[in-house]
């Protein structure tokens, strides 16, 4: 898990234009300033191509925080 | 039956009276006969279509549950007739479209068959019902009676909250048993009585003079107007609101929040957070992500397309008349301009002290709100571009400032009427700064006797009692 968030912090990082985040497993959308609906097709879709996986529609609505993406990625990656 | 009627008020009085002698798990029971019955009284052609919609769209949810290999089929077809029904609702009451009088002369009165009270409300929610189905977010509902009163609950049925159905029946078959939610109830009723009697329905003349004065004003009273409007439309809205969530936990329901202090939003996207909550989500679950996930690979432009579908999607919803469709094509480019410029004003944001920014991000996007309501109350396209053209006229018309601005404003230069307009701003100004105060609910023993007792007393005292019993969201 904790290198899974470390990758993602990358693509965070790339997607946000900073090289200074730092994400938690609790950091969401109230928490990361500039985290509105077009960060967070961004962050899905640079996830998707990071990861080389593929999210499932119903996935992306559940996602509430940075711990729902990595257990998505997690499970995504075990299969 | 009115919310805002003698008749409903002793109607929510003994229904609430009667449910508390029942067990909590029976009460969906007398909720549902009270419901059908309040929507009979109300007009006994709605209710037929109600009980025909609901029944259609419940065994609909079945058959996509069950039927593994035709399900996308079913589900395309009961979207495509509710659509259609919508769609053949607005084109027949819109007399714009100039059916509506094709069918009167044709002897054949459609739209005594089409119009149905809350119709546009419950067909979306019926919509969300079969898609989160047809999805698999949701299993489909077993009893035909429960689906019937998550449809026809009176509480929300006319001009919503928009509810999603496993959550809303969840609490009919186990309403809360907190009592402090009947007092809470209560508080929430006089305040949406208070919102709309004290303070839309003061501002509603004002408003009226200057969209229904014709031509000949100036920029001033134009923007002032447009302003009092939005004003008044949250009041208005939110009145509705306020009363839909009170009635409903007086009998243990809790309904969506559909406001959130809209008027503090720092960006127009952020007023659409705060603002018909329950509408937005729902074209935002069922419209904006499934598009924008589609087009994901595309970013930006994915969501650009988004906004614009959602928009026009929602502009039609309001009504087919061009001024809708301007409105929603002024939100389009707020919203596609914010998304642009995104990370310019997150800049700005950090490199501005907070306490100009954030009163100047709120003034802008209050004046932007006020424009697009410019065109969404005008009567027709007309009236909206005489509007807009005394924007960039003279400030008073030539008529100083008491003539030109004042006197619309509070129908005459009389110190009385005057007086009563200043009365009016004062009492909106007041609310609107106490207004996260007097959404808190009160117990009996903090102050709640007092509070409701004082905003009683101010509804008999500067309330209007004429035409109180309209709505304007009711028109859709």
């Amino acid at each position: 898990m904790t290198m899974i968030l470390d990758e993602l912090n990358k693509v965070f990082c790339r997607v946000f234009h900073t090289k200074d985040l730092v994400i938690t497993l609790h950091s969401d959308a109230s928490s990361l300033d500039g985290w509105d609906s077009l960060t967070h097709v961004a962050l899905i879709s640079e996830t998707e191509k990071h990861f080389k996986i593929t999210f499932s529609f119903n996935e992306m609505m559940q996602f509430r925080n940075v711990g729902d993406l990595v257990k998505a990625i997690e499970k995504h990656l075990q299969h | 039956m009115h919310f805002l009627s003698v008749p409903f008020f002793c109607f929510l009085a003994v229904a609430g009276f009667l449910s508390h002698f029942l067990p909590y798990k029976q009460r969906w029971k007398l909720l549902l006969i009270l419901s059908l019955f309040y929507i009979g009284l109300w007009n006994p052609g709605a209710l037929l279509v109600l009980i025909f919609s609901s029944l259609f769209t419940f065994y609909t949810g079945l058959l996509i549950a069950q039927n593994r290999k035709f399900r996308v089929w079913v589900y395309l077809l009961s979207v495509t007739i509710q659509v259609l029904s919508l769609f053949l609702l607005k084109y027949v009451e819109s007399e714009s479209t100039g059916l509506h009088f094709l069918f009167h002369e044709a002897g054949f009165r459609l739209d005594l068959i089409l119009y149905a009270v809350g119709f546009s409300f419950y067909t979306l929610q019926h919509i969300g019902y079969i898609t989160e189905i047809y999805y698999s977010r949701a299993e489909p509902e077993k009893n035909p009676l429960d689906f019937l009163l998550f449809s026809s609950f009176f509480a929300k049925f006319s001009s919503g909250p928009l509810e999603q159905a496993p959550k809303l029946i969840a609490q009919f078959r186990n309403p809360s048993a907190d009592l402090t939610l009947i007092y809470e109830g209560i508080q929430r009723v006089v305040l949406g009585i208070f919102k709309k009697m004290v303070l839309a329905d003061r501002l509603a003349p004002s408003v009226a003079r200057v969209f229904e004065a014709g031509q000949g004003q100036g920029s001033a009273v134009t923007v002032a107007g447009a302003c009092l409007f939005t004003v008044q439309l949250y009041f208005d809205f939110s009145a509705y609101s306020d009363i839909a969530i009170g009635a409903a936990k007086i009998f243990g329901i809790s309904l969506t929040e559909n406001f959130d202090r809209p008027f503090l939003s720092t960006s127009v996207s952020e007023f659409w957070r705060r603002w018909h909550i329950s509408l937005i989500s729902w074209f935002s679950n069922y419209i904006y992500y499934p598009l924008v996930f589609r087009l994901r690979r595309y970013k930006g432009t994915a969501v650009l397309v988004g906004i614009l579908v959602t928009f026009l999607l929602s502009g039609f919803w309001h009504g087919l008349g061009f001024t809708f469709f301007i409105w929603s094509l002024l939100h389009i480019c707020f919203l596609c301009f914010e998304s642009l410029t995104k990370n310019i004003r997150l800049n700005a944001s950090r490199s501005i002290p907070a306490l100009i920014y954030k009163p100047f991000s709120i003034l802008i996007t209050f004046l932007l709100v006020c424009f697009s309501n410019l065109f969404f109350r005008a009567p027709d396209i007309t009236v909206a571009k005489q509007l807009f053209r005394q924007l960039y006229g003279p400030l008073f018309q030539g008529k100083g400032f008491m003539e030109g601005f004042l006197s619309i404003l509070a129908g005459g230069g009389y110190q009385e009427v005057l007086f009563n307009f200043y009365l009016t701003l004062m009492l909106v100004g007041g609310f609107l700064i106490l207004e996260k105060h007097l959404l808190k609910p009160l117990l009996p023993s903090r102050g709640l006797f007092l509070r409701t007792f004082f905003l009683v007393t101010l509804i008999f005292v500067f309330g209007v009692f004429k035409h109180a019993e309209y709505f304007i969201y009711q028109q859709f």
